[in-house]
Formats: C-alpha cells, structure tokens, sequence
C-alpha cells in the first residue's frame, strides 16, 4: 500500500473555517481517523491532484486556542504538531484564523509561529468585512507577516491556489509579539459591540428554551421522518434481492447464506445511512449557521451535573431516533471526557427499535387497553431518560477530569451555511460510517445466520431449524440464567437473536411460536399464540410479570450489534464498548429478575 | 460610582466594564489570554443565559458565552457609560 507522508497541518480556533480550507485542499477526498490512543478525529487526505502532480497529505486538526497550555481536547492538536515536526518530513503549517477577530488571536500567532516555523496564515471569512475593513487589516498585515498571509473564499476557494504555491516553497513565518499583535489590529478593528439581533430571541429569558426546543425537535423529527420512506425503500429492495438471490442460487445453503446472511447483512449496513446522512445535514447546518455553539450554551449547566456538556445535548437527543448516527453526533462534543460520557450513556436511550418489541410486550400486558399501554410506553422512555442521567453521574465519578476543562465558548457570529461543504460533511460522515462500522456489522450479521441456521440446516421447517439451531442451543444454556426473570429458552433465543436489529425480537419469537403470514408487532395471531403459549408444567410463558420483566430488560440492555460496531469505531478499541454491553446487560438482568420477583411475589 | 468587583456580581445585561485584573487560576489566566480576553479590555455583558447562571458577553469584536465560575475569576472596575 503506498503511503503518503503529511505534509500540511492546518491549525486554528475553533469556527475558523479549517474544515473548509481542507475541503477546498483535498477536492472533497478525505476521511476522518482516529487520533491513536484517544477519541479524537482527524480529517486526512491527499492534496487533490488538480493543484500539483506531487502526493502530499493534508491534515485537519481539532480547534483549538492555546499550543503552549492546550486544554483537555487541544492536546491532539499540539500533539501532532510536534510528531510530524519531529519525524524529519518537510512540513508546512498553516494556521487558519477568522479574519473578522484577529485581534483576539495574538497569542495563538505567537505561540504557532514559534512551534511550526515553516508555516502560513489563512484568513478567511473575509466576504463577512466590508472593504475599508479589509483593505486596513491589508496594511497591517502586509507589515507584520508579509508574504506569509493570504485571503482564502471559503464559498469560491479563492485563494486556496496560494497555499499551494506556497507549501512548495515555504519561508519561515516571523510574527510580532502577542502585545503589539492586539495593539496593531485594535487600532483597525471594528470595535463595535459584536451583537446579534436574533439573539435576542434565542437567549430569551422566556422563550430561548421553547425556541430551543421547537429547533432541536424538529431535527429530531426530521431522522424520524424524512428518513422513513429511504429507510423502507432500502428494506425493501435488500428483501427483495434477498428472495431473487435464493431463486436464482437455489435453495441451498449457499443461497441461503447469500440471501439472508450476506444480503440482509448488507441491508442492515445501509438501512441506517438516510438517518445518519440527515442528522449530519440538520447538525452541520447548525453548525455552520452558529447555532450549535449557542444551543450548548444554553443547555450545559443541566448537563454538566452528569459529566457532560451542552454540546452533549444533540446527539443525546438523536439517540432516541436511533444510537448509530447518535453515536457519530457526538464527535461535536469538545471535550475528551464528555464525549466518551456522551457515547457511553447514548444506547441507554430508547431508540426507534425498541419500539416494536415494547409494543408487543404492551400489546399483551394490556389487550384492547391502548391509553393504559400508552401511558407505560411514557413510562419506560422515562425509565430510558432516568437510566441514561443515572449511567452519567456515575461515569462522571468514575471517569476522572483530565486537566483544565474550562467553558469558555466562542459565540460566533451568525452565518450562511456554505452548502458545498456541508454536502463534503454530510458525505464523509456517512461514508465513514459505512467504510469503518459496515464491515463489523457484515460479520456479525453472518454470525447471527449462521448462529441461527446450523448445525440442522437440511430441516425444511424454520420454525423446527430455528428450534434446534445453536442460537436455540444458546437460549437453553441461557434457560438457568433466564428463568429468574421469567423468561424460558425461546425468550432466550429471541433475545439472541435482536442483537441483529432489537426488532428481530418481534420476528424471532414469531418463528419460534409458530405464527405464519405476514407478521407484526400488534398482529393478532402473533399475540394469541404468546397469549398461550405454555411451558412444559403448563404455566404460561407470558405473564405480568415475566413481561413486564423482559420490558425492563429491553430499556436498559445494549441489544444491537451495530451500536456496539460503531462505538468501536468512534472510540478505536473493543475493550470499552464490551465492557459497556457487560455492565449495561448485567444492570438489564439484575433489573429484570427483580421485577419479576417482586411482581411473582 | 465606579466599582470593582467580580463579573459574576455585576454581570447585568447592558452594562459596560473594564477588565482590571484576572484573579483566577494561572491555568484560567492562560486560558482567557489565549481567548484573546486581557487586562485592560473592555467588555459588554450581552445576554444572561436562561437556567443556566451563565452569560454571553462581548469584547468587541467577538462574544464568548462563561458560567459563572469563569465569571468569577475577571476582576472589572465599572459600569463604563
């Protein structure tokens, strides 16, 4: 594999327009990695090839104000700066600075020109000034940085040509101290108080929150909804393909291997991507407008009692519609702490596929009774919420505050969203999703086929295969652990079998009972045959109690496998997030057997 | 009158100051100049942050939203008219 040494480092506060500046780089061919050891991530990529015909990397690092004291998350930043100034590549570092508050920077130049000699400044939103501004802070800058310095348009890339001649022929950047920096640039700056009309509104005494609420609802809404009629088309065309696949191999265990272990497993990947890609578009969209920095403001005070921020509240929120892109959300957390917190407590929420299962449960806890079903669905969501701030007060205990953590937010101001690098967002995202999380789900979801189908293939009957499958084998281990909540070895091999997708539950138990046709949560076959289905002394397998605990057990237990492949890939190891499926599996159980012990007694 | 005491007990929205000396940590004092927030600047308390105890506040060109914590390490003498 060839590989490309880094060659650019951009650095600069957070809301520079780094990002941008890489987009416009790199032509849009980039990914994000991990910063090794840490939850960090880096964007990299090649110098596209319509600039030089020469490989150099381009790498984007994580905002930040301060090289020689970086706080918790600046560590990242200082940190490769140092390992590629120390590898003996030539490196060119280009410091991106917002042009309309270069007076608040002085320190940051000073500190960059020292560390990264060989460097430039980019100065971007530069079509926010007006002329007289821009041509004064020409001048100055023509006196203290000459020729180290150049415009860039973030909408048009303008600019962008510049850096690009100068990173093949780099000069060392002298700048002027902190001091004199301040002093030259407030004697040109607008010195205005920066204000903004709408904030009027959004810091509101009254209304701020409601506002607040109306925004973030109706992004949350937006995963639910927009993303629905994707979601169905790509469910659809994987059956769809999945049954031509068995029509067209045959009927044998390669087609059915091909069908619903490789194709299924290819539809689970996918089914996701319409909501990461919209909750990225709404997120994004915020961001760029500079509503995100001024949501978390208003929402970290609550949040910072259970170790997070109020950057933590969006992909909190998200979880609720789904973990998958929740999970991705929180890379906007600042904050090492606070985001491993924030990714730790998101499978806590009830997400949209609970759903299902907790409608069947209800359906037969409460028959014909929908408003008294209603009101416990509320009350396991609240179970949810309550569980999710319990799991944060205690990993804030457990966790310990690395450093100086300080909140001091920039409240930028508001802007037009440059759609190009949205759209280069939304899709690297996404794209990341599929590229590091698709091919550990692929996997498991052969696993759980395989789990499901062998040793007993050549049976006719799923129901019988099913039965005598090891997934069955595992739920009749499972039966001594499962009978103190309740549950019997099919209950077992139903849950087994919503590690796929916690829906799978609905289907599983389906199967397992014998119930044919086209079956949903609610339809009434399904619920007859739970209603009676019988244990081998005759006692019935569904009753209040064993019910009601294997709802409880469904609120808390981390049942998906693509959560569990997506932590991974967003904390870049195994051990914590199977060390969250234990603890959180272990809390369902003991929580579970409780319920039904006392509701049996 | 002129005053001088902490921002977080006199961080009224509209009200003017001047940043006399910041009293907190050496690591907060590193921070603040880092954020481009130095003795002798003058800064404009824009929003109080509903619930949360906190405030957006300006420095002129730019506006950074503090808890009270933070707030409590500026030392300002003031109001500026």
């Amino acid at each position: 594999m060839k590989h490309f040494l880094p060659r650019i480092i951009l650095v600069g506060p957070p809301n520079s327009g780094k990002t941008t500046l890489f987009n416009w780089l790199t032509g849009l061919k980039h990914k994000t990695v991990n910063y090794p050891g840490s939850t960090v991530s880096l964007g990299r990529g090649q110098l596209a090839s319509h600039w030089i015909d020469q490989s150099l990397d381009v790498i984007d690092t994580p905002g930040t104000y301060s090289l020689t004291h970086p706080v918790q998350e600046e560590h990242v930043t200082v940190d490769v700066l140092n390992a590629h100034l120390g590898d003996g590549v030539p490196l060119v570092s280009v410091l991106v600075l917002d042009s309309s508050r270069l007076v608040q920077f002085g320190k940051l130049v000073e500190d960059f020109a020292t560390i990264a000699p060989t460097s430039c400044l980019a100065l971007t939103m530069a079509d926010t000034l007006d002329t007289r501004l821009r041509l004064r802070l020409e001048s100055v800058l023509n006196r203290l940085v000459k020729g180290r310095w150049f415009w860039i348009d973030g909408r048009l890339g303008g600019g962008v040509n510049k850096i690009v001649e100068y990173v093949q022929n780099p000069e060392s950047l002298r700048v002027p101290s902190a001091d004199v920096w301040k002093q030259e640039f407030s004697a040109v700056s607008d010195s205005s108080t920066q204000g903004e009309a709408w904030d009027r509104w959004v810091f509101h005494r009254v209304l701020g929150w409601p506002l607040f609420l109306l925004i973030m609802g109706s992004l949350f809404y937006s995963v639910f909804w927009a993303a629905a009629p994707a979601m169905e088309l790509i469910d659809f065309l994987f059956s769809w393909l999945s049954a031509e696949i068995q029509v067209w191999v045959g009927g044998g265990v390669l087609g059915d291997f091909l069908s619903r272990g490789v194709i299924q497993g290819f539809g689970a990947v996918l089914v996701f991507v319409p909501q990461i890609a919209i909750l990225f578009l709404g997120l994004t969209l915020l961001e760029d407008s500079g509503y995100l920095a001024r949501a978390a403001a208003l929402t970290d005070r609550p949040l910072l009692k259970i170790g997070m921020t109020g950057k933590s509240f969006v992909p909190l929120m998200s979880g609720f519609a789904c973990a998958i892109p929740a999970i991705m959300a929180a890379r906007t957390v600042g904050g090492a702490r606070a985001r491993l917190i924030t990714i730790l407590v998101i499978p806590v929420l009830s997400c949209s596929a609970r759903l299902p299962v907790f409608a069947l449960l209800l359906a037969l806890l409460f028959p014909g009774e929908p408003g008294r079903a209603a009101l416990i669905l509320t009350g396991l969501y609240l179970l949810g919420l309550v569980s999710a701030a319990l799991a944060g007060g205690v990993l804030a205990r457990v966790l310990p505050e690395r450093g100086f953590s300080p909140f001091l937010m920039d409240v930028p101001p508001y802007r037009w969203p440059r759609w190009k690098s949205i759209g280069a967002t939304v899709t690297l995202r996404t794209k990341s999703y599929v590229v590091k999380a698709g091919p550990t789900i692929l996997m498991l979801s052969i696993a759980l086929w395989a789990l499901t189908t062998f040793p007993n293939y050549n049976l006719a009957d799923a129901g019988q295969r099913l039965q005598v499958s090891w997934a069955a084998g595992l739920g009749r281990m499972m039966e001594p652990i499962l009978s103190p909540m309740g549950a019997d070895w099919r209950v077992g091999v139903g849950l087994v079998s919503a590690f796929a997708a916690r829906e799978v539950f609905v289907s599983a138990l389906a199967i397992l009972f014998h119930v044919t046709g086209d079956v949903t949560e609610t339809s009434a076959p399904l619920l007859d045959a739970l209603t009676k289905a019988t244990l081998p002394d005759g006692s019935l397998v569904f009753t209040t109690a064993s019910v009601s605990a294997v709802l409880v057990f469904f609120v808390i237990a981390l049942q998906c496998m693509s959560t569990l492949a997506v932590m991974r890939q967003e904390l870049n190891s195994w051990r914590l997030p199977l060390a969250v499926l234990l603890g959180y599996n272990l809390v369902a159980y003991a929580l579970a057997v409780l319920t039904y012990q006392m509701m049996s007694a | 009158m002129t005053l001088m005491t902490h921002l977080s007990s006199v961080a009224h929205v509209g009200t003017s100051w001047r940043i006399h000396e910041i009293d907190g940590t050496e690591d907060m004092k590193r921070r603040l100049h880092a954020m481009g927030i130095h003795e002798g600047d003058k800064l404009t308390v824009l929003h109080a942050l509903p619930f949360s105890g906190g405030w957006v506040v300006s420095f002129g060109p730019f506006a950074v939203a503090f808890r009270r914590e933070e707030a409590e390490s500026i030392l300002v003498q003031g109001p500026l008219p």
